[in-house]
């Protein structure tokens, strides 16, 4: 094999023209492949060299890393000794996969049994409380407990999914606004952020119950069915569905199972803060199905869109630092 | 690269923030350097090296005396590092056979690497002996490619030769390098090949 070959291969300027005809070759030639894999190896340790220990941001990286380790291990944690909420942790879900993450931190400003917890674009947490219940937050994720004579009062802005212990002398309602959910004890999703029109709550285990402001009873769920409740017009129904669909951001991925390109760039701008114009208007409807990793990189998933379904894109960076997305 | 530094277990074990910014600043540069030239991609590299950390800070109280703890962090980086490309390659099957080859090619390469930190700056000492004896013109292209990270384009203006002149002789110091490493390099793949 060449040798000028390899190199283009392993300095990373290798063309996608080049990077076909290189993998390919490699596949079938075991010789081949030792001989590269040899030459990657030793491409690695001499690119070590480059005085690893100068890192620009090595003290930034540091604090970060030493911010982190003062929330950990959670269990000493015990500020509200007198509540049933005292957070026994609060955890930052780490998934090894990578991503950045922010830390959700009670604002010093509430009043002492109101907390407020946030998760920003692109990341993810975790709140684990007292009793053991955990709620998980997807990105961009406001929610505030609040706590009175034995009932826990959460509002969401965003989405959700509460695991929570179920406790007969203390209830536990998510408020929605105009529904709220009460728990008998359950694993449930729900997705309510602000600019969508639709609320969806999700039965994953046990039971739930939708109630509207004056806290009469709407409907019971069964395990995988969906309340959708349209904000606009106060009108619900409920669907079967796959609650793997619902929960797959949990599991740090994106499920699109025929979603519209327009329902996919608006769960991709949410992740990624960007901003996505689709040009053609019949796009907009088109309906794709992928499953992708969250750590993904935006780049390496508009590259994975373009190559699955066809349609072209144009980034185009802003000042601030975000970008939108041209789609057609 | 000097591992002069010892590391306190005892302190480690207390958290004493002195002695993990010691080893973060020893250390983290390295591992940070790695993951990037597997993965390329700087922001998860970060995070990998944050997370390394953190779990070396979240087993403390069962460290034992005498751990070597750079062995500990270069398996826990590396691991990151797999379990990321694993993802991606995963991702990337169904999608693109290039690109899936890339990273199943990415995981081959790291999986050889040695299972420790000792074992991988024994190769390094190696590989920097042998850039060292290599001839004047090839040795200067190359270090200045890897270890200072210049772009070609860089190096032939500072140089006063063409860029292809660079490319030829990087091209020929790598063959070089890997005729004087022929008895290392594969020796580690035959080492490493048992655990497939």
């Amino acid at each position: 094999m060449e040798s000028q070959q390899i190199l283009r291969i392993l300095s990373g300027k290798a063309t996608e023209e080049e990077k076909t005809i290189f993998y390919s070759q490699l596949e079938h030639d075991p010789e081949a492949e030792r001989e590269y894999l040899s030459l990657k190896e030793l491409w690695i340790v001499s690119g070590l060299n480059s005085n690893p220990t100068s890192r620009p941001d090595q003290a930034e990286s540091f604090k970060t890393f030493w911010e982190k380790t003062q929330s950990r291990p959670a269990a000493k944690i015990r500020r509200f000794p007198r509540q049933i909420f005292r957070y026994a942790a609060m955890l930052v879900v780490a998934l090894a996969t990578g991503f950045f993450l922010n830390y959700l931190i009670p604002r010093s400003s509430t009043p002492f049994s109101i907390k407020e917890f946030r998760s920003g674009k692109g990341s993810m947490s975790t709140v684990v409380l007292e009793d053991g219940s955990r709620i998980w937050l997807n990105a961009n994720t406001t929610l505030s407990l609040k706590e009175k004579k034995g009932k826990i009062e959460a509002l969401l802005s965003g989405e959700a999914y509460f695991e929570i212990i179920h406790n007969e002398v203390r209830e536990f309602i998510v408020d929605l606004g105009k529904i709220k959910v009460r728990d008998r004890g359950t694993a449930f999703n729900i997705s309510a952020y602000p600019d969508d029109p639709i609320c969806r709550t999700t039965l994953i285990e046990g039971e739930v119950e939708l109630l509207d402001q004056q806290d009469r009873l709407l409907e019971k769920l069964d395990i995988a069915q969906t309340f959708r409740f349209e904000n606009a017009t106060n009108r619900y129904h409920i669907e079967n569905i796959d609650p793997e669909l619902v929960t797959g951001w949990k599991e740090n991925k994106f499920v699109f199972i025929d979603k519209s390109l327009k329902e996919i760039c608006q769960e991709l701008e949410k992740w990624y803060g960007v901003k996505f114009v689709i040009e053609q208007r019949s796009l907009e409807q088109e309906v794709f199905s992928s499953v992708i990793r969250r750590s993904t990189t935006i780049s390496q998933v508009l590259e994975m869109l373009r190559v699955t379904t066809g349609i072209s894109y144009q980034i185009e960076e802003k000042k601030d630092e975000t970008a939108i997305i041209y789609v057609r | 690269m000097e591992t002069g530094l010892t590391v306190n277990i005892d302190l480690l074990k207390r958290g004493d923030k002195s002695e993990y910014e010691k080893i973060y600043h020893d250390f983290s540069g390295v591992l940070f350097s790695l993951s990037c030239q597997y993965i390329n991609d700087q922001m998860v590299a970060e995070e990998i090296v944050q997370e390394t950390f953190l779990k070396l800070w979240e087993v403390k109280e069962a460290l034992l005396p005498g751990t070597n703890i750079r062995n500990f962090l270069y398996t826990i980086a590396k691991n990151h590092c797999l379990n990321h490309l694993r993802d991606q390659q995963t991702a990337w099957k169904h999608l693109s056979r290039i690109q899936a080859l890339e990273y199943q090619y990415a995981i081959e390469s790291l999986n050889r690497m040695g299972d420790s930190y000792t074992e991988f700056e024994e190769l390094q000492k190696r590989v920097n002996e042998a850039i060292a004896a290599l001839p004047d013109d090839l040795r200067e292209v190359f270090t200045l490619n890897r270890f200072e990270e210049l772009r070609y384009k860089d190096i032939a203006q500072r140089l006063g030769v063409s860029e292809k002149t660079v490319e030829a002789r990087m091209s020929k110091a790598l063959r070089i390098l890997r005729a004087e490493l022929k008895d290392y390099l594969p020796l580690l793949y035959m080492i490493s090949n048992l655990f497939f």
